[in-house]
């Protein structure tokens, strides 16, 4: 699980996941996408090359994105395929955080 | 044909990584879509979390089952754990949250698995969990015996029982047959077990013990081996203990299978008498090993036992001087082994002169019997053929000391109490060499210690000389002499007899029979021990001058 972060606007981070959101793959990944969230100002969360999400993935993105709403940030999902979409619809979150197809759409959802 | 795999392993964080990399191997091998691949693999990861996280301790390292029924149009997955019952379809789908804030993530897991599987169901039976789960397959064209068929059971050919068995024999017969793996250390059959099953080893490898697992000696089943034919063959349960290494594959045979269909191959019977008679043989290697062991250990027993009778014999018989008017003389060792390193003497050097001994090696067991041996000896050779002179108790310690210092690599040493009674007057001179002090009653008067004069052990310097003591006697006076195995008895607690318990059990008694103080110290020393092993030699050597 590779993560990058990027600026694609002044206030905005990008943070990139590259791997899948499983048990071992949150494991690895937990320590700095946290740190990445508690950087930025406002985040849009890449998911366009997690192939696989389970639970423990989605507890990750919860709690960046309730972490980023305690300061004032908004949190974006974007890039998630059809059976991410699915879950995150299944679980509510798509509800609570906005889940765009692309990188315009991500940053005027902010 | 529906194909079987399945997986086992002990119920902890691992394996929820063995799980998964295990559904992924099976989705390269049966070309699940990348959709129901993600599918599976979700509802797998959801609920073997929850299988290990409801796991307490107490089900620590039980194992939990993976089957994979798989067949062209549908999967059907099933978690088997022996943990408490436990639905977890039974669970309430969660709360909707109306803000981020409120979203919990509980109970999301087992939401999903319903959402993404297409049939679920729950049952509990034989003291297990049962879930199954079912996934109907997006269709993908697949040939029956493709490349990477022929290459998984590449695996299964190179197996010892198929070998030089040709392959057409085999490819429909064993390509449908379940292949279990096993993640961790588990063991799979224990003597006394039913066992229906022909395992081939595909991977990893068994470890076969006749006795306990873990005891060190065992038959290895290496891939390419199988167990269990014998008890298919026969009908009668296993005889060993079967473990796994972790990671290890093997494929299942049942009995029916193997032996209406498989053992009928050409060659393929050939094949398992031959494995079966090189088993024997290793097998009966090991008996005649153990049993060879068990002989010398047998005959090193027995020859202590005739050590230690002949050591009883060396020391005087009780009651000693039985026909001497003048003497009521009993002596008593019990050793803590077979043999043992204390000894008593007493014998007369003239007619009015009586010498006494009573002495404890350093150690015990057969090096503490050999000194002991040795200085009993070099005691009665040099004990005069002359009548004594006034220092011949000092002279004699002093050569026993020469002696024992020579030729004693092993720098053993003794304590010893010796004195010289004469018969005439009742005087005794006696010398104690580092020895405990003995118990001395002058008439009717009680018990007291002799302590005065003491000296150096006998044994680890030379050259030394030693004081005499001379106390004067009365009839009826008593000497009580004893090893620190008495004053040193250990019970159960760690608390030790002591002396002063020894002379309160000495002046508790109204008659001073040697025979009968004996008995009273020994049983005071047993009553106190009770159930606390023996540690030391205890001996005793009662004298009482009855004129």
């Amino acid at each position: 699980m590779k993560i990058s972060v990027d600026q694609p606007r002044g206030n905005v981070s990008r943070i990139v996941l590259d791997g899948r959101l499983d048990v071992a793959g949150v494991q690895a990944a937990e320590a700095d996408f946290n740190a990445a969230v508690a950087a930025a100002q406002n985040v849009i969360v890449d998911l366009s090359k997690v192939p696989f999400i389970a639970s423990l993935g989605i507890r990750l993105l919860v709690s960046g994105s309730q972490a980023q709403s305690k300061k004032g940030g908004k949190t974006v999902l974007m890039g998630a395929d059809e059976l991410t979409r699915r879950i995150l619809k299944t679980t509510g979150i798509d509800q609570l955080v906005p889940v765009c197809n692309s990188l315009d759409d991500a940053l005027a959802a902010i | 044909m529906t194909k079987r795999r399945m997986l086992m392993g002990p119920a902890g964080p691992d394996f929820v990584l063995t799980a998964a990399r295990w559904l992924q191997s099976l989705g390269e091998q049966f070309h699940f879509s990348h959709d129901d691949q993600y599918r599976m693999d979700l509802c797998l990861e959801e609920l073997v979390t929850n299988i290990v996280n409801h796991s307490d301790a107490q089900y620590a390292n039980q194992p939990i089952e993976l089957h994979a029924f798989i067949n062209d149009h549908s999967v059907t997955l099933s978690f088997v754990d022996q943990c408490a019952p436990f639905d977890p379809l039974s669970l309430p789908p969660p709360a909707v949250a109306e803000t981020l804030e409120e979203f919990k993530i509980g109970g999301q897991g087992v939401h999903l698995v319903r959402e993404f599987s297409d049939a679920c169901r729950y049952e509990r039976s034989d003291n297990r969990n049962k879930l199954e789960l079912e996934f109907k397959l997006t269709p993908i064209e697949q040939d029956p015996l493709s490349q990477r068929d022929r290459r998984h059971l590449g695996d299964v050919y190179s197996a010892d029982i198929f070998r030089d068995v040709p392959h057409e024999a085999l490819e429909t017969l064993l390509g449908d047959l379940p292949i279990q793996e096993i993640a961790g250390e588990m063991v799979l059959l224990k003597p006394g077990d039913p066992n229906r099953i022909v395992r081939v080893v595909l991977s990893g490898g068994l470890k076969v013990y006749l006795d306990q697992p873990g005891s060190g000696d065992f038959i290895p089943v290496a891939v390419g081996a199988c167990v269990g034919e014998m008890s298919v063959i026969d009908d009668r349960p296993v005889s060993a203990y079967v473990v796994t290494e972790p990671g290890t594959r093997m494929l299942m045979i049942d009995a029916d299978t193997f032996i209406n269909r498989v053992l009928v191959v050409p060659r393929v019977s050939r094949n398992l008498m031959s494995a079966m008679s090189d088993r024997m043989r290793r097998s009966d290697q090991l008996t005649i090993q153990r049993v060879r062991k068990l002989m010398e250990t047998e005959q090193a027993r027995r020859e202590l036992q005739y050590a230690r009778s002949i050591q009883e014999s060396l020391l005087p018989k009780e009651p000693l001087f039985a026909d001497d008017a003048r003497l009521d003389c009993v002596g008593r060792m019990c050793t803590a082994r077979e043999v043992g390193g204390d000894f008593y003497d007493a014998f007369f050097l003239d007619a009015r002169h009586l010498f006494f001994v009573i002495a404890d090696v350093c150690g015990k067991g057969l090096p503490a019997a050999l000194f002991m041996v040795r200085a009993i000896a070099v005691l009665r050779a040099q004990s005069g053929h002359e009548g004594p002179r006034d220092d011949h108790a000092e002279k004699l310690i002093a050569s026993l000391n020469e002696q024992l210092c020579s030729y004693n690599d092993a720098q053993q040493f003794l304590t010893a109490f010796c004195g010289i009674l004469d018969l005439d007057n009742l005087t005794v001179r006696f010398i104690n060499a580092g020895h405990n002090p003995p118990a001395l009653a002058i008439a009717d008067a009680p018990f007291q210690y002799l302590e005065e004069p003491t000296n150096p052990i006998v044994g680890m310097i030379d050259g030394l000389s030693y004081r005499a003591g001379e106390v004067q006697l009365q009839p009826g006076s008593v000497f009580l002499l004893y090893t620190d195995g008495v004053t040193e008895a250990e019970n159960i607690d760690g608390g030790m007899l002591g002396d002063d318990r020894l002379l309160e059990c000495l002046n508790a008694e109204t008659s001073r029979g040697a025979a009968h103080l004996v008995d009273v110290v020994f049983k005071d020393v047993n009553g106190f021990a009770g159930d606390a092993v023996q540690s030391d030699d205890i001996t005793v050597l009662a004298i009482r001058c009855t004129a």
